[in-house]
């Protein structure tokens, strides 16, 4: 059997290692899109947009007890304005809006055409950006 | 003294409840009542603005007011006073601003007759809205028709400038014949250089003429020929020249007397006719 020397690996040599390790992550971006592809949103820190869902009244009750996310929506080809739980919020392009913690109420109409609505989950500090492409918005007002 | 155990228990209890943070205070419940006091401030400010000339202004103050309360009527209300500003400033701009206000009116109004409308969130009364829906609709309708008008204004040249000077018919055909008469002058010319010459060469081949006088006959032979090429062609020219700015003098006039309307009595006596292009 062949001379194999035992190769020690210098001590110093973990300290990259352990540094990288060490360092927090970034909150990594997270995209979806509804199967047709009229919304996406990228999300971060665990928000989330679920289309089409409503909120229960528990949601409302337990809405907003700790720190705000926040919320930006654009609109691809078109106009709209944002309602946030039963308010309007704004007009798109909006950024940095602030939505309570927990779960939350959107409908993005432009006049008669409802653009995009469902359910906003925000935890602590959640960050969620909405993309809206308009031409393919589904009429649902009489 | 001393407190007994079985209250310092819950007391403690009440005392970190009232040093965690409570929940986020809920946002104010909205009525078409509450809404109606807040907008008629604004208003009154606004109409203030508008009396006193200043559109731009008071739609800047409705406007603010409209998208921080999220009020459709504040929003139709900053839509007339760009219309307005429009209107005075002959400008299409206020009313891109102006259409978009509407549209975001109705979008709040179609959005409080959905299913998402909050109980909390009621700024004009349900009754109201298929009126402020008609104002909105009627509100893009006028401002389709004064985007018309300003575009055609600005497209149509102004009416104190002066038209493009163009030459009338009759001064065409005036300078025509006078150019004409100068080609017949000049053709004449050159007719009398080819007589000259001819006769001129009737004596060259004179064989009696010879020494000065053939010399005489010659010199004068050249003048008529000169004299033949210079009228010719300068006759030719002018007359080419003259002729096309008569016949253009004569296009005009007829085009100019088809423009003009006509006015005359019909012969049969039953009543006036008017006849032209227009």
């Amino acid at each position: 059997m062949a001379y194999a020397p035992k190769r020690r690996i210098h001590p110093l040599a973990f300290v990259p290692l352990v540094a990288a390790l060490s360092v927090a992550a970034p909150a990594a971006a997270e995209d979806r899109c509804t199967d047709d592809g009229t919304v996406c949103w990228t999300r971060a820190r665990g928000a989330a947009f679920v289309p089409g869902k409503r909120t229960t009244r528990r949601d409302r009750r337990r809405r907003g007890r700790r720190s705000p996310g926040t919320l930006s929506v654009n609109i691809v080809g078109g106009r709209g304005s944002v309602f946030l739980n039963g308010r309007y919020v704004g007009t798109a392009p909006l950024s940095a809006v602030t939505v309570p913690n927990g779960r939350n109420e959107i409908e993005i109409r432009d006049g008669m055409v409802v653009l995009a609505s469902g359910r906003l989950s925000m935890p602590s500090g959640g960050v969620i950006t909405l993309t809206v492409r308009a031409p393919a918005a589904v009429p649902t007002m009489p | 003294m001393e407190t007994a155990p079985g209250v310092r228990l819950p007391a403690i209890a009440v005392a970190v409840a009232l040093a965690l943070p409570g929940p986020a205070r809920a946002e104010p419940t909205v009525t078409p009542q509450t809404m109606a006091g807040t907008r008629s401030t604004v208003q009154a400010a606004a109409k203030a603005e508008l009396d006193a000339g200043d559109a731009k202004t008071a739609a800047e103050r409705l406007e603010t007011a409209a998208r921080q309360l999220g009020d459709p009527v504040l929003f139709l209300d900053a839509a007339d006073a760009q219309y307005a500003a429009a209107e005075s400033e002959r400008t299409t701009g206020p009313l891109d601003r102006a259409d978009e206000l509407v549209r975001i009116a109705l979008d709040i109004l179609y959005f409080l007759q959905g299913p998402m409308a909050s109980d909390t969130w009621r700024p004009v009364d349900s009754f109201e809205i298929p009126t402020l829906v008609a104002r909105a609709n009627d509100f893009l309708q006028r401002s389709q028709a004064l985007r018309a008008e300003i575009e055609a204004e600005a497209a149509a040249p102004p009416e104190d400038e002066e038209p493009k000077k163009r030459a009338g018919p009759k001064i065409l055909i005036g300078v025509g014949a006078g150019l004409t008469a100068l080609g017949v002058a000049g053709l004449g010319v050159g007719v009398a250089g080819l007589a000259l010459g001819a006769v001129q060469q009737n004596k060259a081949d004179d064989p009696t003429v010879y020494g000065a006088a053939y010399d005489e006959v010659e010199r004068k032979g050249k003048v008529g020929n000169a004299l033949a090429y210079a009228g010719l062609a300068a006759g030719a020219v002018l007359g080419a020249v003259g002729i096309a700015l008569i016949v253009v003098g004569k296009k005009r006039a007829g085009r100019q007397r088809e423009q003009a309307a006509r006015l005359r009595i019909v012969p049969t006596g039953t009543g006036l006719s008017i006849a032209g292009r227009f």
